[in-house]
């Protein structure tokens, strides 16, 4: 690896996707990276599109979106304490009720330092020194102070889910790069079945009101709804993506990713920083990857084909940027070859 | 197919996804603040023309929808979108006259 100097051009750099679309993989292959700070689910435990939109912040307010749950968080946290996404360390949790820790502990911060409480008074004191006016440069003065702390020189930002807000932060970081991470919505729109921040999600989509989370869990929706609310945010957030420079915007499909990890990796590597040579992180990011484990379809083909038709939708725009790849308009296949 | 079936085929499809009577519905109907037609309603309404003609959307097409504005713009989008002939008139719209 060669070390680079503390790199004072970098841009925001988000990973975005539909959710349940693999990106907490993708997430811990970056966080191997000698440079990169990996930070995972930031704005899914501050309030999502709300703590991503811009707007005037002082310190005192940023202090308290990073440490006061917003009431949905709590009552998730509290209600579903063995969600694997969360990383809440022991000493956290022996100290306050799930409900009451601060978001930042419960997935960030564990993820970015063994000693997350130490992590959590530093960036406080970094936060009474700086100055900052506006919500964008408070989170962006934080993470950089984090990846200072973790000896990294950038940082790159995951939250699952966020391409439903990627024009929140195409909003807040004019300049900020992507990277679409993509999976086969049938795929995912059966992981979103089962998992209770996306059924959350869906039943307030499908409501378009904020209905109490208990009702949102109590609600019996089609499977095929989370199919359309795939496709759905797929249409919009590339919609979003297609507005930004090519060469700001790399599209990855999982199942390459898993298939071809070393590839793909290579890729991923050039469009963060191709003047940093670290084929030692691609070579044990690649190690991630398992193989995937037998699992029993409860679906029946009646309702696999259902789901099938509504994410048909969003399937055919993907295919649309597969199709720009393989006539060598996207620029970081072109890069590649 | 003409204009006027698939105009027809786009305001029973609103009408049974947003709860809104079809006659209610008219083209200068604002879909986001009028009928509060969102990208997750468009995902459906797709999936349902498709059912109620019987056809296939064109590739490529899908995400031209998601901004549009008006029930109107909505419904040109698939006219264009279908190839319908233009050159096939809607039914006259008779107004009805008081008795």
């Amino acid at each position: 690896v060669n070390r680079a100097a503390p790199n004072t051009t970098w841009r925001p750099l988000f990973v975005v996707g539909t959710g349940r679309c693999g990106s907490t993989l993708f997430s811990d292959m970056i966080r191997m990276h000698p440079l990169i700070l990996s930070v995972s689910e930031w704005f899914t435990v501050l309030g999502e599109r709300s703590a991503a939109e811009d707007a005037p912040t002082d310190a005192g307010a940023f202090w308290r979106l990073l440490t006061i749950p917003t009431p949905d968080v709590a009552e998730l946290v509290e209600r579903y304490p063995a969600l694997p996404e969360l990383k809440i360390s022991a000493a956290v949790k022996s100290g306050a009720a799930s409900r009451t820790v601060a978001p930042i502990l419960l997935i960030p911060l564990p993820h970015l330092a063994d000693d997350s409480i130490e992590a959590l008074y530093e960036l406080r004191e970094h936060i009474r020194r700086h100055r900052a006016g506006r919500l964008a440069e408070w989170h962006a003065s934080a993470l950089s102070f984090l990846a200072r702390r973790q000896g990294k020189t950038t940082w790159l930002e995951r939250s699952g889910g966020s391409l439903a807000y990627v024009d929140s932060l195409n909003r807040s970081w004019p300049n900020a790069r992507y990277i679409h991470l993509y999976r086969d919505g049938v795929e995912c729109a059966k992981s979103m079945y089962g998992h209770p921040y996306f059924r959350v999600r869906v039943a307030r989509a499908i409501a378009r009101a904020p209905v109490a989370i208990q009702e949102c869990l109590e609600r019996r929706i089609p499977v095929e709804q989370f199919g359309a609310y795939w496709s759905a945010v797929v249409l919009r957030g590339l919609g979003v993506l297609k507005k930004i420079a090519r060469e700001d915007v790399l599209h990855v499909n999982y199942s390459e990713l898993v298939r071809d990890p070393g590839r793909v990796l290579r890729r991923v590597q050039r469009f963060l920083d191709g003047s940093i040579e670290a084929e030692d992180w691609v070579a044990r990011a690649v190690t991630l990857v398992r193989p995937p484990g037998s699992r029993v379809d409860t679906y029946t083909p009646a309702t696999t084909d259902g789901l099938r038709r509504v994410c048909k939708i969003g399937m055919r725009e993907i295919a649309r940027l597969e199709a720009e790849r393989e006539r060598g308009t996207d620029p970081s296949h072109t890069i590649l070859a | 197919m003409t204009p006027y079936s698939i105009r027809a085929a786009v305001i029973a499809s609103l009408a049974q996804l947003t709860g809104c009577a079809a006659g209610e519905i008219s083209d200068s109907d604002v879909l986001i603040d009028n009928l509060g037609v969102d990208s997750l309603i468009i995902v459906n309404l797709l999936v349902a023309i498709e059912d109620r003609l019987d056809i296939q959307l064109p590739d490529g097409c899908e995400g031209s929808f998601v901004n549009i504005r008006t029930v109107g713009q909505l419904v040109h989008g698939f006219v264009t979108s279908l190839g319908a002939s233009t050159s096939e008139h809607e039914p006259p719209r008779v107004k009805p006259v008081a008795p």
